[in-house]
C-alpha cells in the first residue's frame, strides 16, 4: 500500500511538472475545463427557465444536483478521465505491454498514470456555485451531514470509475471502438438529472440505468433529507460490486489482449 | 466523375467503420433524449402549451435534432488540425490536382450519411411508439425549401469547421479553441432547448451567430415553425453566412499555407 501511494505521489509530481513546462497547454485546458464547468449551469438554468418543478424536484435542488455534479465530474476528470482517454489509444496501438510488465498492479498504473489538474476547475466552480446558491437552497448544513455527503460523493465517485474502467475493458475485444470513451462522458451527464427522470420514462429503462442514477442524485437526497436507507444501501452495493466486477473483468480480458511487437 | 469516385473510396472507408460510426451517432442521440426525457416532466403536471411549444412540437424537435446533429454536425475540424497540420500530412493534399476543401468534404459526408441514417432509423421506430403522430410540414413548397435550408446548413457547418481546423496553422494548442466552440455551439445551435424558449437577450445573441443556422433552423423548417416567407428569409441568411464563412476559408488558406511545413512526407 505505501509503496502505491509513493509511487502515486511521484506520478502526480510529474502530471504537475508536464504541466508546469506546456504553458499554453495549461491556459488551454484550463479554458476548456472552465467552459464545460459553465455549460452545465447555464444548460439548467435555461431548462430550469420555464419550469419549477420537474420530476418533484424543485429548481433549487436541481441546482443543487448541478453544483454536486460539478464537483465530482471535476474530481473525476482530473484524475481518472485522461487515463481513460489514453487507456483507448493504448490499447489501440498495443502499448498495453509497458504497462502489464511493471511490478505493480496494471490497472491501478492505467487508471492513474496522468492527473488532469486543470480540471479541478470544475470543482472550484462547483464549490462557488454552491455556496452562492446556498440561501436560496435552504439547507442546513452540520459537519456530521457534510461529512457523510462527502463519503456518499466518494462511493458514487467510486461507481462512475467502475463503470468506465469496465466499458473501457471492452476496448481489448474491439480496439477500434476507442470512441466509446467519448460516450461515456455523456453517459456521465445522464448522472445530472434526477433518478426520477429515468424511472419515469420506463421500469426497464430505470432498472438499467439504476447504478448511474445513485452516482449523485443519492449524496443530494441525502443533503436535503430526501434518501431513503435504499437510495443509501444500493449506493454503497453497487459501488462495491461494479468495482470488484472492473477488476475481475480486467483481468480476464487481459488473457485476450495481443501485442503487436512493442 | 473522378469526384464519384473520391467519394465512394470515402464511403467505403467510413462504411468499414461503421461501428464506430454508431458510437459517434449514439452520442448525438443521447443528449437530446435526456433533455427529452427532462421536458416530460416539465409538461407531466401542466398539459398547457409552452409559448406556443406542445409537448407533441417539443418531441418532435429534439427527435428531430437527433437526425440534425448526426447528419447537419460536421467534425472534420480534428482531421485538419491535428492529423493534416499538425502531423504534416497536409503536404499530400498541397501536390493534388484537386482542391483541399473538396478532398475533405468527400471525407466528412460519408460518415454525415451513415451517422443520418442511423438517425433517419431512430426517427421512424421513435414515430410508433408516440402515437399522437411527430408534428412534421408535409406541404411541397415548404419541403421544398426546407430541403435547401439542410442543404445550406450541412455547407455552412463544413465550411466552419474547416475554418476552425485551420486555425491549427497559427496555433499549436488548438483543443482549449475546439472545446470552447463546441460549447457555444451546444447553447446556440438549440441542442439545450428551443431558440425560441430563450430569455429574449440570448436569443438575439444566437440569431447573429452562424449556429443556429446549421442546426435549429433546418429543424424548425421541418418542425413546420416557419411561414414560407420566414423560410426564403432563413435561406437567404444562410447564403449569407455560406459566402461570408467561404470567403474567411479563403483568406486563411492563402495565408495560412505558407506558414506551413510538412517535414518527410
Amino acid at each position: 500500500m505505501q509503496r502505491y501511494l509513493r509511487v502515486y505521489r511521484k506520478l502526480c509530481e510529474m502530471s504537475l511538472e508536464t504541466l508546469m513546462a506546456y504553458r499554453a497547454n495549461f491556459i488551454n485546458s484550463m479554458g476548456s475545463s472552465f467552459a464545460w464547468g459553465i455549460f452545465s449551469f447555464i444548460s439548467i438554468f435555461l431548462l430550469t427557465s420555464k419550469t419549477t418543478s420537474v420530476y418533484g424536484w424543485k429548481r433549487e435542488e436541481i441546482i443543487l444536483l448541478t453544483c454536486a455534479y460539478s464537483i465530482m465530474i471535476g474530481v473525476f476528470h482530473t484524475l481518472f478521465s485522461r487515463n481513460f482517454e489514453r487507456m483507448a489509444e493504448i490499447i489501440n496501438f498495443a502499448q498495453l505491454d509497458t504497462f502489464l510488465v511493471k511490478p505493480m498492479d496494471s490497472q491501478f498504473l492505467l487508471s492513474m498514470r496522468w492527473v488532469n489538474y486543470t480540471a479541478s476547475t470544475r470543482v472550484l466552480l462547483g464549490i462557488g456555485f454552491l455556496f452562492y446558491f446556498r440561501r436560496i437552497i435552504a439547507i442546513e448544513l452540520n459537519p456530521l451531514a457534510i461529512a457523510l455527503f462527502f463519503v456518499l460523493l466518494f462511493f458514487g465517485l467510486l461507481l462512475l470509475y467502475s463503470i468506465w474502467f469496465i466499458v473501457a475493458t471492452f476496448l481489448i475485444w474491439s480496439p477500434r471502438l476507442s470512441n466509446l470513451i467519448e460516450l461515456m462522458y455523456s453517459v456521465s451527464g445522464m448522472t445530472r438529472f434526477p433518478g426520477e427522470m429515468y424511472k419515469n420514462a420506463s421500469e426497464y429503462l430505470f432498472l438499467f440505468l439504476l447504478p448511474i442514477t445513485l452516482i449523485i442524485t443519492t449524496p443530494i437526497k441525502f443533503l436535503v433529507a430526501r434518501a431513503s436507507l435504499f437510495d443509501v444501501l444500493s449506493l454503497l452495493f453497487f459501488a462495491a460490486v461494479l468495482f470488484v466486477i472492473s477488476r475481475k473483468l480486467w483481468k480476464f480480458a487481459l488473457r485476450y489482449y495481443t501485442s503487436a511487437s512493442s | 466523375m473522378r469526384y464519384v469516385r473520391i467519394f465512394l473510396l470515402h464511403f467505403q472507408d467510413a462504411f468499414e467503420n461503421r461501428s464506430r460510426s454508431f458510437v459517434w451517432f449514439l452520442l448525438s442521440l443521447l443528449n437530446p433524449l435526456l433533455v427529452l426525457l427532462f421536458w416530460r416532466g416539465a409538461f407531466a403536471g401542466n398539459a398547457e402549451p409552452l409559448e406556443g411549444w406542445s409537448y407533441n412540437s417539443i418531441t418532435t424537435y429534439y427527435l428531430l435534432l437527433v437526425v440534425a446533429g448526426a447528419f447537419l454536425q460536421v467534425h472534420i475540424e480534428e482531421e485538419v488540425a491535428r492529423r493534416d497540420i499538425q502531423s504534416g500530412f497536409l503536404s499530400q493534399y498541397l501536390t493534388r490536382p484537386i482542391a483541399y476543401i473538396v478532398m475533405k468534404f468527400f471525407t466528412e459526408l460519408p460518415w454525415r450519411m451513415i451517422q443520418g441514417f442511423f438517425g433517419i432509423v431512430t426517427l421512424v421506430v421513435f414515430s410508433f411508439v408516440f402515437t399522437n403522430g411527430l408534428s412534421l410540414i408535409y406541404d411541397m413548397e415548404s419541403v421544398l425549401a426546407s430541403f435547401f435550408i439542410i442543404i445550406l446548413a450541412l455547407l455552412i457547418s463544413f465550411v466552419f469547421k474547416m475554418i476552425v481546423g485551420l486555425s491549427a496553422l497559427w496555433i499549436t494548442e488548438y483543443s482549449g479553441l475546439q472545446e470552447l466552440i463546441g460549447v457555444i455551439d451546444i447553447i446556440f445551435a438549440g441542442f439545450v432547448m428551443p431558440l425560441a424558449l430563450f430569455p429574449p437577450f440570448i436569443k438575439t445573441i444566437a440569431l447573429f451567430l452562424p449556429f443556429a443556422y446549421m442546426i435549429y433552423f433546418p429543424v424548425i423548417a421541418l418542425l413546420g415553425k416557419l411561414s414560407f416567407i420566414e423560410l426564403l428569409q432563413t435561406i437567404g441568411i444562410q447564403l449569407v453566412w455560406l459566402i461570408g464563412l467561404w470567403f474567411i476559408y479563403r483568406k486563411l488558406w492563402e495565408i495560412g499555407v505558407k506558414r506551413f511545413t510538412g517535414l518527410g512526407q
